[in-house]
């Protein structure tokens, strides 16, 4: 069956089947490979891509339901060379390690801070329970969270 | 090779359920992990997240109507489901990670059959009906008589449709949940209470315990004493008391009963508290 939706602003079009998963979509026939299959299971979060600006474990999801959905990976972040807010709050606050869990770990917090520009570290935690860290003990991730949600505030003011 | 369909509405759907041998997915978070095995190359799949009637939550006949394709998020989030439904909002609300809320369907974490499911005793306890659409037409069944049954409740061609919750004056309702740890956990132990409350009195009470062994088992016993006439430190004790009881009888022997029975302890109070919060009844009574 072939479907149509929008991946990190650009339409797309694409043969699907009952038997392809969304990471699949992505990584082997578009080729966005820094959706990352950790557990394939739902578990550890680092397969997590935005449907519709709502995180999502892309290894859960059947690909024929990305039909006219709207598509975030990291790829879709940085513009014009340049990282998001985001994205250079982890490199500051090192929160990256391995890097494996880091795309998924991004686009959770992307999807925080567009509903809550001021979170509380409650809502940091809870929003990214589902991304699971080997590496960083998780400080510096909610760090970097806190830190690019005060950047991005201070920048608009 | 396996078919696909993909239909935008109940009627596009009641076609794809004619040509048989056919299997549905929702919100996909069991689908892929442990349903897919059991799905073979005859076989078709029935993508249900694009039929529009299997979403909204509205005020209808006196009653909570919930479409059976709302996400676990959105229920949590819904100002409706909150205030007549808390309980069911309360459950949605810790389910998996956000990941998981964000796909997972109340539809689906009923018909999944998991005795560990978190939103079944809510709405056992909210004596909840289910409408349920197959080729021989649409058929309702308490959502009580589904758990009772197990997965062998629904037929593979048949569909849940919506939820329909009766809204007595008065009522409220918690949810509480152990688990192994704060997040993203699997419930040891769930529990959902109703009651109504008219003036001084409480009545029409609705205790469900999960996961002993099945996804909801309604305890009278303890009911009767949520809305009796003890007073409000005894009326706890008793209740949790008989909560121990019910996981005494639900899993004799098994190794998980020594927890389970002190757990049911902490997680009862921790309902009844809340509960009585909600009702007014604490401080009028303590």
């Amino acid at each position: 069956m072939k479907i149509e939706f929008v991946v990190n602003g650009e339409s797309c079009a694409a043969e699907v089947d009952s038997a392809m998963r969304l990471i699949d979509l992505l990584r082997e026939e578009l080729r966005l490979t820094s959706v990352k299959e950790g557990c394939g299971a739902g578990e550890c979060g680092a397969c997590t891509v935005l449907v519709d600006g709502e995180p999502v474990c892309s290894c859960l999801v059947p690909a024929v339901q990305a039909r006219g959905r709207d598509i975030l990976t990291v790829e879709g972040l940085a513009k014009d060379g340049q990282l998001s807010v985001l994205q250079q709050a982890f490199l500051d606050c090192d929160a990256v390690q391995c890097g494996f869990c880091t795309a998924g770990m991004i686009l959770t917090a992307h999807a925080l801070l567009m509903k809550k520009d001021n979170p509380t570290d409650e809502d940091i935690r809870t929003a990214l329970a589902g991304n699971i860290c080997r590496c960083t003990g998780y400080v510096p991730i909610e760090r970097a969270v806190r830190a690019a949600a005060d950047r991005i505030r201070a920048a608009r003011s | 090779m396996a078919g696909l369909m993909t239909p935008n509405s109940l009627d596009e759907l009641a076609a794809c359920l004619a040509i048989g041998n056919v299997r549905v997915v929702a919100g996909g978070t069991d689908w892929f992990v442990r349903d897919v095995e059991s799905f073979g190359e005859e076989d078709t799949l029935i993508d249900l997240s694009g039929v529009a009637e299997l979403r909204g939550v509205t005020l209808q006949g006196g009653g909570l109507r919930i479409g059976a394709g709302e996400t676990m998020t959105s229920l949590a989030g819904s100002p409706l489901v909150r205030t007549h439904a808390a309980c069911l909002a309360e459950a949605a609300e810790h389910v998996g990670s956000w990941q998981i809320r964000n796909r997972a369907t109340l539809g689906g974490n009923l018909a999944g059959g998991s005795p560990a499911a978190d939103t079944p005793p809510a709405l056992m306890a909210l004596d909840a009906t289910a409408e349920i659409l197959s080729l021989r037409g649409t058929r309702s069944c308490s959502v009580e008589g589904i758990v009772a049954q197990g997965r062998a409740a629904l037929a593979p061609d048949e569909v849940l449709v919506a939820f329909t919750i009766p809204l007595p004056e008065g009522r409220i309702s918690a949810f509480g949940k152990v688990g192994s740890r704060k997040e993203v956990s699997i419930a040891r132990l769930n529990l959902a209470a109703s009651l109504r409350r008219s003036g001084g009195s409480l009545s029409n009470a609705r205790v469900v315990v999960g996961t002993l062994g099945s996804a909801g088992r309604l305890c009278p016993g303890a009911g009767e004493i949520l809305i009796g006439s003890l007073d409000l430190e005894e009326r706890r004790r008793a209740f949790c008391s008989a909560l121990v009881a019910v996981v005494e009888a639900a899993i004799p022997g098994r190794s998980t009963l020594p927890y389970k029975r002190s757990a049911i302890l902490a997680l009862g109070e921790d309902v009844f508290d809340a509960l009585m919060r909600t009702s007014d009844e604490g401080r009028g009574r303590s």
